[in-house]
């Protein structure tokens, strides 16, 4: 069917909204002055250096590590569960699936505000202070785990468990079977599963607003700062390099599993 | 439960007590105690003040307008990118995956810009004539619509891609040679076939509009609170503590109420449909 003209004008416009206020940062973030605006007044590359500056690079390692581990460590417990709640089928484990989503249903900013309690609690009962980074990726492995089931759950419900028996049966051990019939099978949705969480981890600003502390600043959090003070473009230029790295990303994303795969 | 599945479900069963329950617990717990003893007084001095009043309003209101604008804004978009092929298809789900990618932070520095104090949309109004002198729009309800539609229009459009795929192009080709308008077409063909895609992401979008904080702290600043900056304001900046705890757990409350009631809505508007 022809699309008609209106139509057409139309999607243009919404791909004007959705893309020109990137546009926009990009252009402030050359700004000579050092206020955010645009036009820009003169171009310069300085804000670039001071997006290099230690306190950006300090949150990005935070923000980095946490991912990273969080990652790791919601795919250790993620997959599984999510073997479990796709071979099984009875009543128990159909109960138990709405346990392990639970933590979709909890507004990040609530979450991080029970598990900043329990981190007062622990200090006062236990004279022990968690150190913040630890506590910061605890939080950040809850906001993954149901992620991380349902990606890796979308690759193991296309699993045929009569393969399983198959192998059991012709004297593969639980552990040969897991090795090498199980992962391989399900690479592609670890891979996916391992990015997508990264990013939703590095991008996730409401579940640190209470745990964070120094030393354990994630980046988002800094910029979340600077924005508040209406500060100068090097938070423009910081987002900047943040794109630059997301569209690299996608591009990955594109090339090794494709878009249609991802987002549904 | 086998020996199996204890090893597979347990330690998540582990984690996630410890991580969700036992926290939850205690916050329900600093919800309802005052001075070491039960009392609901934190709720009720909650429901007595007036700034989680104006809070519990934004929220609402904020969260419709946004679900309204990415529904207007999105079933046309969604539409015309279900019906494109090849190439272009992928380039267009790109443009409209890639900000999902990107942070709340990134997204709204733009906004500031736009909407701040003799910002592009001062300017341009002031160029038509329709202001005499530069003004800000920023920390305004419609600062916060504005900036939240932009972040989850994505959201609603990838929501509704997916059941619009799946709408034969030959239905609407039928409706077209009989007569049928292209408007007419898609608010009598497709819409009607899109509403599992409709409902879920209105779900979506409800929600996170409800639950977003990031946006709303960057745009609506002080002035115009919603719960989630609520929780971390009444926090953090003015050391109302007692008073946290209970717009934490009416907002988690809220929020799975307000799911629940979607997806009962859902299924009613499913079981009605199957039974034509």
């Amino acid at each position: 069917m022809k699309k008609s003209k209106l139509l057409t004008i139309f999607v243009c416009l919404v791909f004007f909204y959705l893309i020109y206020p990137l546009f926009i940062t990009v252009v402030a973030s050359f700004n000579s002055k050092d206020i955010l605006t645009f036009p820009i007044d003169g171009f310069s590359f300085k804000w670039y250096i001071s997006a290099f500056s230690s306190s950006y690079i300090s949150g990005f390692s935070i923000s980095f590590r946490v991912g990273v581990i969080a990652t790791i460590i919601s795919l250790f417990f993620g997959i599984p569960v999510a073997y479990g709640l796709a071979k099984y089928n009875d009543k128990f484990t159909k109960r138990i699936k709405n346990v392990f989503f639970s933590p979709v249903l909890i507004p990040g900013i609530v979450l991080s505000y029970s598990l900043f309690l329990c981190w007062v609690f622990i200090a006062k009962e236990f004279d022990m202070k968690l150190p913040k980074l630890l506590v910061l990726m605890l939080a950040h492995i809850i906001i993954l785990f149901p992620y991380t089931i349902r990606v890796i759950g979308g690759a193991f419900d296309k699993f045929d468990f009569i393969i399983e028996d198959a192998a059991i049966s012709l004297g593969a051990s639980k552990k040969d079977f897991i090795l090498h019939i199980l992962l391989p099978s399900i690479t592609p949705a670890i891979v996916s599963a391992s990015v997508l969480s990264f990013i939703t981890s590095f991008n996730n600003i409401p579940i640190s607003i209470f745990l964070y502390g120094r030393g354990a600043t994630p980046l988002p959090i800094i910029m979340m700062q600077d924005v508040e003070k209406y500060g100068d473009p090097s938070v423009a230029a910081v987002s900047v390099v943040l794109l630059f790295i997301t569209i690299g990303i996608t591009f990955l994303i594109e090339k090794t599993l494709g878009l249609n795969n991802y987002g549904r | 439960m086998n020996k199996e599945k204890s090893i597979i479900f347990l330690p998540s069963l582990f984690l996630i007590t410890i991580l969700v329950f036992i926290p939850l617990v205690m916050l329900t717990s600093k919800s309802l105690s005052v001075d070491d003893s039960i009392s609901i007084a934190n709720y009720l001095e909650l429901f007595r003040d007036s700034t989680f009043h104006k809070a519990l309003k934004n929220t609402f209101s904020i969260s419709f307008y946004v679900v309204l604008a990415t529904l207007i804004i999105g079933l046309p978009t969604a539409y015309f990118i279900s019906r494109t092929r090849g190439r272009l298809k992928n380039i267009f789900l790109l443009l409209i995956l890639f900000p999902l990618l990107t942070n709340a932070v990134v997204r709204s520095i733009s906004w500031m810009i736009i909407l701040g104090y003799d910002g592009i949309l001062s300017r341009l109004l002031n160029n038509l004539g329709f202001l005499t002198e530069p003004i800000s729009f920023m920390y305004s309800k419609f600062a916060v619509i504005i900036g939240s539609t932009y972040i989850f229009l994505p959201l609603m459009i990838v929501s509704l891609i997916g059941v619009m795929e799946n709408i034969s192009e030959e239905v609407e080709d039928a409706s077209i040679s009989l007569g049928a308008s292209r408007f007419k077409t898609f608010f009598t063909i497709i819409i009607p076939n899109s509403i599992s895609g409709i409902i879920v992401g209105l779900v979506l979008v409800f929600t996170a509009t409800l639950t977003a904080y990031t946006t709303p702290n960057i745009l609506g600043g002080t002035r115009t609170v919603v719960l989630a900056t609520l929780v971390q304001q009444y926090g953090t900046t003015l050391g109302r503590w007692e008073l946290v705890s209970s717009i934490s757990i009416f907002l988690f409350a809220l929020t799975v109420i307000v799911i629940t009631l979607i997806n009962k809505g859902a299924e009613a508007v499913g079981g009605a449909n199957e039974k034509k």
